[in-house]
């Protein structure tokens, strides 16, 4: 530990070292014109020094140069640049409103952040939200995860919202909601995710190279940031469709100082089948259907003064299945009621209070409180009466079962950009889990017309113990420019972790205990070759303290989130990755060629053959674990931001391992989501005023899985009774299913009219209707022994219109 | 929407599967009570016409902590015909299978090697250690329960040295006598293995609601949580209607079982509970095998009758 200071302190102390010259600073906000939303990225240079700084998530920037007159101008892709002559002879605050550029009929320019050559960091791609909404969607639904599972590095499962970056699982991915983690982020169990494109400003995805501020996932950072709403004017986002409607209302509370933004979204599957259910049931019955999936998100932001804002934002998200039947039957002696329910929901509740304060031009800090549950939960029950004789008999039996988890959080980051040579952020975090893996309830009774024969029960039974973790982290990064050309972003994520299960004591009495410490160093190196062309590198040792249990076939709502234990440590990754960046055809398209290793140490997994649907184990008695993983490959990315025709061309090449003492005889196997070739095309085409377009191509190679590759004969049982055929499977995940591709197109047509602009979409997920593989099975077909191949999706048509004031 | 989609989305298909050379496959038990016998035959691939059939004509021989007993010879005088699952009790058929056979009784606290020879298929060969004698004592009866309830104690020490597996029955024959309606005499009788009920830690939790975490006929356990200890075993029994005093017979079936023998019979257990592959379960598990080289299990049971009653 005392090294792990000396050296921040050998790195951070010259920052604050000889300035002898007068410096002055200017600083301030940006934001969009139209509608107040602060914008981040923002470009602020000063030519004449060639210095230049970002704006921060929240839109500030601060750029202090030495005293002179300079020409500033701020940029950003897709917005008009704005250049200033300022005498800098005090500091100065300039907030500053974009406005969009201007470009010719037809043409599409995607906003987004500095170019791929200037970043220093590696392995994080920034998503513009409007390519997002231009990508043809399954039954027309907007999909952030979906937009995601189509970029290079980054594999996906038909049907599910999970995904698999580098080699890491689904549990390995920090999704951020506006800075709080969303544990599960899929409906319908991951045909659509959680988030509603229309409230969503900015999606960043980082792989690797992550920055010190980032930790707690060993794979991925997923951000994304819910717009603040529309401080200018009320505006209205009305989309029918299909399957699902939904709106978004945002506007001014007090113009220019306090807006809101509302949206919701819900799926009425359920009411249009309804009418059919019921017409096809039995006159004596009546069934119920309950399916849908509902979101709602909102958010309020207050400026309270020039150095003080407040922003509070909320998601809550459900899916509900369940049915209720009930019967009636009647003779003349007797009546008797049945009702019988099944139900079964899972959702997230996600809270943010966040206050940015502005100490001085140079030193903007970000407090955060947060709270984030996610719950699964299942119900079954059944009542049935009888009476004869006017005497009556009830039982009554209801069975319960709930897991989930809850975190309560707190976080403070600081961003101090004491010179344009020097960004430096640091902050603290701290969070309670409260994982509670699987409780049930049974409640039993019987009511008989003798009152002695009443029986009775209601118990409670949690098969894995309720566990409490606290997770604490300290971090500091600077990204410094080190010449003109060599720039960097060093820093240290620090953590602390204990758990109720390692120790009854508290994590202050457990801060001296090096067992709980993990100290993760992070760098990040960018070096211009020339204007056109830079090479990047970068380092990253993550740690984990939370598991995901997830059967290994496909995720479920009902995978179970546990802590590290003593038995079960906490995950730790180390990933290196070099890039090479460039701009060509004069900045219309960016070219991004990246290769990775990385090694994963502590993973568990379910032990073969077990199904956490059907188990009663406590989850430590069910699990593999010191498992080792390593992942490494190639990914390159064209991408096309501005002009006619917008989009990108990202292909992997990648090959991903795991190793468990107990599988696969403790040799590496491939994981099951390891993918030699993954293509992907993703365009987007403005004809003119009224009509765009949007095409999607993907392809991958077969997911890995366990199949049986032989049959031989077992040993009699009872010496001669019967045999069996036993069946040998060879190495785990050897077989290959077959490849998967699709295309999916969409139109748009868009009719603007003074105060409305009104869009009718359609499109066809699948549209050659591939049949993909899902899954395979063996089976026998006309006595012979086949392999079948079940598929999810055929060719879905989609049809959705949308009104917006 | 999902189930719909699924019955319209099944198609057979061929799968890129690693090649499968056909392989000897060795199956057979040695128990301390009865002549050494083996069953010899071939696996096939997974989409092959053809079935898995016996290899009469190899050359197997038999060794004894390291020394060579002899060969044993194919009896084809003498043949069993067991049916033959599939998995899904697809195939009605039977099989002829004949035992390779030696005029060797094994012994216990020795280990047995096998090596199979045939021109056509790679040479295979497998181990077993067969293990010792296993000592109860404080074996102690409580029927004081209004004879409805039954509680069997006793305890045993564990061999720190070796990994060990356990199984364990109780069998009983009783017969119960009474007058009926009429004043004439009339019994029931029942013979066979009861249920047991206990809450040991080691024993597989199977129940959950009748204050016992095991219920069953037989339980295999390990001694992962007392390895090299002495071991107390309390086992509650409900008689119904027979009580303690109307069994003649009452014995344990004490047996200790390979390393081998346990892991191939949880396994196989395993791979049909979970009904192989599957896209609702786990992954599947592979049935082990201590073949080297080739398929199959060569097993070993140390099996102890210990007469509770008549004793």
């Amino acid at each position: 530990m005392h090294k792990t200071f000396f050296f921040l302190l050998i790195i951070f102390v010259p920052i604050c070292s000889v300035f002898s010259q007068e410096k002055y600073t200017i600083s301030g906000y940006v934001s969009d014109q139209r509608n107040g939303e602060n914008i981040i990225g923002v470009n602020v240079y000063c030519k004449d020094l060639k210095k230049g700084v970002t704006s921060n998530v929240y839109g500030f920037y601060s750029l202090t140069l030495p005293e002179g007159k300079y020409e500033i101008s701020f940029s950003y892709i897709g917005y008009k640049t704005q250049e200033f002559i300022l005498n800098l002879d005090k500091d100065i605050t300039k907030n500053i409103s974009f406005n969009l550029e201007s470009f010719t009929v037809g043409e599409i320019q995607v906003k987004g952040k500095a170019n791929i050559v200037n970043k220093t960091q590696t392995s994080m791609i920034e998503v513009p939200i409007e390519q997002i909404k231009t990508i043809p969607a399954l039954l027309g639904e907007v999909d952030i995860i979906k937009a995601i599972q189509l970029l290079p590095g980054v594999q996906s499962s038909e049907g599910t919202s999970g995904f698999y970056v580098r080699g890491g699982g689904p549990d390995q991915n920090l999704i951020l909601l506006d800075g709080v983690p969303v544990y599960n982020a899929s409906h319908i169990g991951g045909i659509f995710s959680v988030f509603n494109a229309d409230a969503v400003k900015s999606v960043r995805l980082t792989k690797g190279g992550f920055p010190a501020r980032f930790g707690g996932r060993l794979s991925s950072v997923l951000q994304i940031d819910m717009k603040e709403g529309n401080s200018k004017q009320l505006k209205g986002d009305f989309t029918l469709g299909l399957v699902s409607s939904k709106f978004t209302l945002e506007g001014p509370i007090i113009k220019d100082k306090t807006s809101f933004i509302v949206s919701g979204r819900r799926t009425y599957i359920d009411l249009v089948a309804a009418p059919f259910i019921n017409a096809a049931s039995d006159p004596a019955t009546e069934t119920d259907l309950i399916l849908y999936f509902y979101d709602l998100n909102a958010k309020v932001n207050h400026k309270i003064s020039k150095k003080n804002r407040l922003y509070l934002s909320a998601y809550t998200g459900r899916d509900k299945l369940g049915v209720n039947f009930s019967e009636d039957y009647s003779d003349q002696f007797s009546v008797e009621q049945t009702n019988l329910n099944f139900g079964l929901g899972y959702g997230n509740i996600t809270s943010t209070l966040r206050w940015n304060h502005l100490f001085n031009d140079k030193l903007f800090s970000n407090t955060t409180l947060t709270y984030s549950r996610y719950s699964f939960n299942t119900d079954f029950g059944v009542r049935s009466t009888y009476i004869e004789n006017n005497e009556s008999e009830i039982w009554d039996v209801n069975f319960g079962y709930i897991s989930g988890i809850e975190d309560l959080g707190a976080r403070i980051d600081f961003d101090y950009i004491p010179n344009p040579n020097h960004e430096i952020k640091f902050g603290a975090s701290y969070t309670n889990h409260f994982f509670f893996p699987g409780e049930t309830n049974l409640s039993i009774n019987e009511i008989q017309p003798d009152p002695t024969e009443n029986f009775s029960i209601d118990t409670t039974i949690n098969f894995s113990e309720n566990v409490k973790a606290n997770e604490m982290y300290i971090y500091v990064e600077d990204n410094l420019n080190i010449t003109n050309r060599l720039k960097a972003n060093v820093g240290f994520h620090i953590g602390i972790y204990n758990s109720n299960d390692t120790s009854n004591a508290s994590l202050v009495t457990n801060i001296y205990n090096n067992d709980n410490w993990s100290v993760q160093p992070r760098i990040s190196a960018r070096y211009l070759i020339n204007d056109k062309w830079s090479l990047k590198g970068s380092y990253a040792e993550m740690t984990q303290n939370i598991h995901l249990l997830s059967n290994s076939s496909i995720g479920f709502p009902s995978d179970i989130w546990v802590p590290a234990t003593n038995s079960a440590p906490s995950q730790t990754s180390k990933q290196w990755a070099g890039n090479i960046s460039t701009e060509i055809f004069n900045g219309n398209v960016e070219f991004s060629l990246e290769g990775y290793y990385k090694t994963m140490d502590n993973l568990i997994t379910y032990k073969a053959g077990y199904s956490n649907l059907s188990s009663t184990e406590p989850w430590q008695n069910s699990v593999e674990t010191g498992g080792k993983g390593e992942s490494y490959g190639a990914e390159l990315l064209f991408q096309k931001k501005k002009g006619k025709t917008t989009g990108w061309i990202g292909y992997t090449l990648s090959w991903t391992n795991r190793k468990f003492d107990n599988i696969n005889f403790g040799e590496w196997y491939p994981y099951k989501f390891d993918r030699r070739h993954d293509f992907s095309i993703v365009l987007s085409h403005k004809f003119n005023d009224k009509w765009d377009a949007g095409a999607t191509w993907v392809y991958g190679t077969g997911n890995a899985m366990t199949f049986p590759q032989a049959i031989y004969l077992g040993t009699p049982y009872n010496g001669s009774e019967s045999v069996d055929y036993i069946e040998y499977y060879g190495d785990r995940n050897s077989t290959r299913l077959d490849p998967y591709h699709r295309l999916d197109i969409g139109f748009n047509r868009t009719k603007k009219k003074k105060r409305l602009t009104k869009t009718l979409s359609f499109g066809a997920y699948n549209a050659y209707s591939r049949k993909n593989p899902f899954f395979a099975y063996l089976t026998y077909e006309r006595g012979n022994r086949v392999a079948k191949q079940v598929s999810l999706f055929p060719i879905i048509p989609s049809i959705s219109y949308r009104i917006q004031f | 929407m999902f189930s719909l989609s699924c019955s319209d989305m099944e198609t057979i298909v061929d799968l890129e599967i690693p090649p499968h050379e056909s392989m000897l496959v060795l199956n057979g038990r040695l128990d301390t009570d009865q002549e050494i016998k083996v069953l010899l035959s071939n696996s096939v691939g997974a989409f092959d016409n053809n079935r898995p059939a016996m290899v009469n004509d190899a050359n197997i021989t038999l060794f004894e902590d390291g020394v060579n007993l002899g060969n044993l010879e194919i009896d084809l005088n003498n043949y069993i015909a067991p049916y033959v699952n599939d998995g899904n009790w697809q195939t009605w058929d039977t099989l002829v299978m004949n035992y390779y056979k030696i005029n060797y009784v094994p012994k216990k606290d020795k280990t047995y090697r096998l090596e199979v020879r045939h021109p056509n298929y790679n040479s295979i060969s497998a181990s077993t250690y067969i293990p010792d004698d296993i000592q109860l004592y404080n074996i102690e009866i409580d029927s004081s329960d209004n004879g409805e309830r039954i509680n069997f104690e006793f305890s045993f020490d564990d061999d720190v040295n070796i990994e060990n597996f356990y199984s364990l029955s109780i069998d009983v024959s009783c017969t119960k006598v009474w007058d009926d309606y009429w004043g004439y005499e009339d019994f029931y009788t029942y013979e066979g293995f009861v249920e047991m009920n206990s809450n040991d830690p080691s024993f597989p939790i199977n129940n959950i609601f009748d204050g016992y975490t095991y219920t069953g006929e037989r339980v295999i356990f390990n001694d992962a949580l007392f390895n090299g200890q002495q071991k107390n075993i309390s086992i509650d029994i409900f008689t119904d209607d027979f009580k303690y005093d109307d069994c003649d017979t009452i014995k344990f079936e004490f047996a200790t079982f390979s390393d081998d023998s346990y892991r191939y019979y949880n396994s196989l257990a395993e791979q049909r509970n979970n009904g192989g592959v599957d896209i609702f379960g786990g992954e599947v598990v592979p049935v082990y095998t201590n073949i080297e080289n080739g398929l199959g299990i060569i097993i070993s049971k140390n099996a102890q009758e210990i007469f509770v009653k008549p004793n």
